[in-house]
């Protein structure tokens, strides 16, 4: 294949513009996988395993594309493959999901980190892969679609239906008994323990 | 219904104001929500990275510039 080569040769990074551009990834592909996961240690062993998989796969990417896509493919195909094999639980981690984001209007309730990473794992893995691309990583359609390999079309409506469901969220603010009423009617254990905690450090 | 233009007239015009009010909400909602969304990601983005990441890269990178050099 002597012809490829020659293409190859303009297009293929060294052994360090690529680890260099790799390393650039890494904060990106951190924040991917841990709204993508909604927990920080399952997030960075998506990322390792990410890397790895990267850097044995470095003679097919293309110098000059985006690393970031690129290595973001790879992430959410690593994520789904391994969450079509095992039952998925909402197993994200409470205690760093308690920080508050800042709100842009300040007489608003601002929206707990928890109640927004619990409302994000309560979409189908579509829906939250789409929101977090588009609305999150800042992606347009047309990069989030190629990411998840599926139609522009496809891509809009999951976007436009996660932040329909995730309008909840926002709404009901802080998640407690008193919020019940906004539809959730099956209070899960995770559920309770999140009332309980509401009930011991009030947000008024 | 005897004069259906002009009660009509204040129904559409109740109508169409609380449909603009709603329509805003919306907009305000999805705006925070926006915010939230980019704030959670870019809180990530801001930590630093862990240790065990970063030595990962660097074995990767000195076990193959002497493969490469062979090709």
């Amino acid at each position: 294949m002597k012809q490829t080569r020659v293409t190859e040769n303009v297009q293929k990074l060294t052994p360090k513009q690529f680890k260099a551009q790799l390393t650039e990834t890494i904060p990106h592909l951190r924040a991917f996988g841990r709204s993508l996961s909604g927990n920080p240690d399952t997030a960075d062993d998506l990322v390792q395993d990410t890397l790895l998989k990267a850097w044995s796969a470095r003679d097919n990417f293309i110098g000059g594309t985006s690393m970031k896509a690129w290595t973001f493919v790879i992430l959410r195909n690593t994520y789904f493959s391994s969450t079509r094999r095992k039952k998925f639980t909402a197993n994200y981690d409470e205690t760093v999901a308690e920080r508050v984001l800042s709100a842009p209007a300040p007489q608003q309730d601002p929206i707990h980190l928890s109640d927004l990473q619990r409302g994000l794992m309560e979409l189908s893995e579509d829906q939250r892969e789409a929101i977090i691309l588009v609305g999150a990583g800042g992606y347009s359609y047309e990069e989030a679609a190629q990411i998840s390999g599926c139609a522009v079309g496809t891509m809009k409506s999951r976007v436009s239906r996660a932040r329909a469901s995730l309008e909840g969220v926002i709404e009901s603010g802080r998640f407690s008994k008193a919020n019940e009423s906004f539809g959730k009617s099956t209070a899960t254990a995770l559920e309770n323990i999140i009332d309980a905690v509401a009930e011991i450090a009030p947000n008024k | 219904m005897t004069n259906p233009s002009k009660k009509d007239g204040n129904d559409h015009m109740d109508n169409s104001h609380e449909e603009r009010s709603n329509a805003v909400d919306q907009e305000k909602v999805q705006e925070r929500l926006g915010i939230g969304l980019r704030s959670m990601y870019r809180s990530v983005l801001e930590e630093p990275l862990p240790d065990d990441m970063m030595a990962l890269l660097d074995q990767l990178d000195d076990s193959d510039d002497e493969a490469d050099a062979s090709d």
